[in-house]
């Protein structure tokens, strides 16, 4: 195996109650990078998640973290090199964020110290004798964050982690995504937002009924599924269709010399609009 | 192996928690009203003597217990200390020391409040209520493991109060000789029995011996149940 890979899935089957959920699952993820898992609502991406970390069980297949079977996750020594961020992670209202922090500092072993330096990376210096439940959506999100990766994980799994929030929380959590990553941490995270597996994914997969449909990096993916074509802006406010060929570039030239030109525009597809192209289906 | 730091982590989370929860709070002194209503009484009848002793047990050891225990899953904390370092005995421990120590503390302040006449053998008379607390936390546990919110748990813990907490009002009401043969098997029962023929220097073992059956019977079910359940 790779040295650098850290997660491995291979054929794998899933089923709840004879139902199936995660249909001949194949993928690997390199130390270092993040890693977007996108699909509709009920795709299979938590279910994934689940399996990863040794939530739950699977019928047939194989999985490996860090070049060892995922059960053996259930070791807390091996347990520790990784962050999970649930769906629907909590945190204990009444008590303020430090006592929040500082529960898992001592599940951690880690030094009180570190809460200061968390708070900091997501943001919420100062903010720590703040109860809970006087925090905003954002905040808290922003703390159930800090306390995932309070340990300092190798592996972090977000499981939509920005859902429900606002532009400028996602913004926000966007950027202490990115610099986690810049750091050294391996992302894996699940989203239905195509716009964020874009901004922050060096990879995406896009999944439909428990099936990997198409993977790769996003610019890639939009570049072999672009239609070539290019649209012009006309100052009158018309809109020309035309070709990326020869043809094309003499139209435009005309425009151009006839100065009704207001801008140009590549139609290069979305993740979204590839993802509906590959599965007959949308986003959300 | 077990951890106490880890342990005692979540003792002191819970603890914090506690000192903020009114309604947990409340919960934990209405056995003091009725230790002190029990006082008021004359010649109070010897079957039910001790009921204000396994009323507090129910009241903090299951109630409470099972509300700790809902709130980590109605919340979505239980997830979080699932993935921790934590392994499932030291949830079980962690998650029981506030309850079982708050019940004791109740259990003395209602024998002290209520007058409650004890037998004189100290160490008979904790041990048995050390084992009842056991399976009154238990009993808590699979409460709280079963209901999906807080609140549910204070409707489905009330059968439990009435059989378990006064068991003894209920068997002074019915008729039926083997009804009260099989409700005589009942702990609470078991220990007010227990700390009445203590007193009158009869010999205790089968009801130790029930007791005992009672608590690892509970415990074996609590851990099954805990290991059945999906949380989220
Ligand atoms: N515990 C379970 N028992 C039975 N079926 C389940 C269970 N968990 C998930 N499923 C089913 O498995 C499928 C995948 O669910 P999953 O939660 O992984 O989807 P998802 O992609 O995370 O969706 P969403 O975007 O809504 O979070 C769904 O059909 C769901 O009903
Ligand atoms: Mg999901």
């Amino acid at each position: 195996m790779d040295m650098s890979e850290i997660i491995n899935v291979s054929n794998v089957h899933k089923e709840f109650d004879g139902k199936r959920a995660l249909d001949d699952l194949s993928f690997s993820i390199q130390s270092g990078e993040t890693f977007g898992f996108l699909g509709p609502s009920g795709s299979g991406k938590t279910t994934t998640i689940k399996l990863l970390t040794a939530q739950e069980g699977y019928q047939s297949g194989s999985i490996q973290v860090f070049g060892r079977a995922v059960e053996d996750l259930k070791d807390p020594k091996l347990m520790r090199r990784v962050g999970v961020l649930t769906d629907n992670s909590g945190l204990y209202e009444r008590l303020t964020v430090n006592a929040n922090l500082q529960l898992y500092c001592q599940l951690y072993s880690v030094p009180y110290k570190r809460i200061e330096e968390v708070l900091h990376e997501v943001g919420l210096t100062g903010e720590e004798s703040k109860v809970v439940s006087k925090l905003s959506k954002g905040m808290r999100q922003r703390v159930i964050l800090a306390r995932t990766i309070l340990h300092k994980p190798e592996l972090l799994f977000l499981d939509e982690p920005t859902s429900a929030l606002d532009p400028v929380s996602t913004e926000r959590i966007h950027r202490i995504l990115r610099t986690l990553n810049e750091e050294g941490t391996t992302i894996f995270l699940t989203t239905h937002d195509m716009y964020e597996a874009e901004r922050i994914c060096d990879r995406v997969a896009f999944l439909n009924k428990g099936h990997i449909q198409l993977q790769g990096p996003p610019r890639e993916l939009r570049v072999s599924h672009s239609n070539s074509s290019i649209t012009l802006l006309l100052k009158d406010g018309r809109e020309q269709l035309v070709g990326n060929d020869h043809e094309g570039a003499e139209h435009i030239r005309e425009v151009i010399a006839n100065q009704q030109l207001a801008s140009v525009h590549s139609n290069e597809p979305s993740l979204g609009d590839i993802f509906a192209r590959v599965t007959g289906k949308e986003l959300f | 192996m077990i951890s106490i730091k880890r342990i005692q982590a979540v003792v002191i989370k819970d603890y914090r928690d506690l000192l903020k929860n009114a309604y947990m709070l409340s919960t934990a002194v209405i056995p003091l009203f009725f230790a002190f209503i029990f006082s008021q009484g004359e010649g109070m009848e010897t079957a039910v003597v001790f009921m204000p002793i396994t009323l507090s047990m129910v009241m903090v050891g299951s109630f409470i217990q099972a509300g700790v225990i809902a709130e980590e899953k109605e919340k979505n904390t239980l997830r979080g200390l699932l993935l921790s370092p934590l392994n499932t005995s030291e949830i079980f421990i962690g998650k029981s020391v506030l309850s079982a120590v708050l019940s004791i503390i109740m259990v003395v302040a209602v024998i002290l409040i209520g007058n409650i006449p004890m037998p004189d053998q100290t160490l008979l008379v904790t041990a048995a209520i050390l084992i009842s607390l056991v399976i009154f936390i238990s009993i808590g546990t699979i409460l709280g493991l079963v209901s999906r919110t807080v609140m549910e748990t204070s409707v489905a813990g009330i059968p439990v109060l009435f059989i378990f907490g006064m068991g003894d009002v209920f068997r002074t009401m019915i008729e039926s000789e083997w009804l009260i043969k099989v409700l005589s098997y009942l702990p609470d029962k078991q220990l007010g029995q227990l700390l009445q023929q203590l007193m009158n220097g009869q010999s205790v073992g089968e009801h130790f011996l029930v007791l005992a059956l009672w608590a690892v019977l509970s415990v074996i079910v609590t851990i099954y149940i805990f290991k059945k359940r999906r949380f989220d």
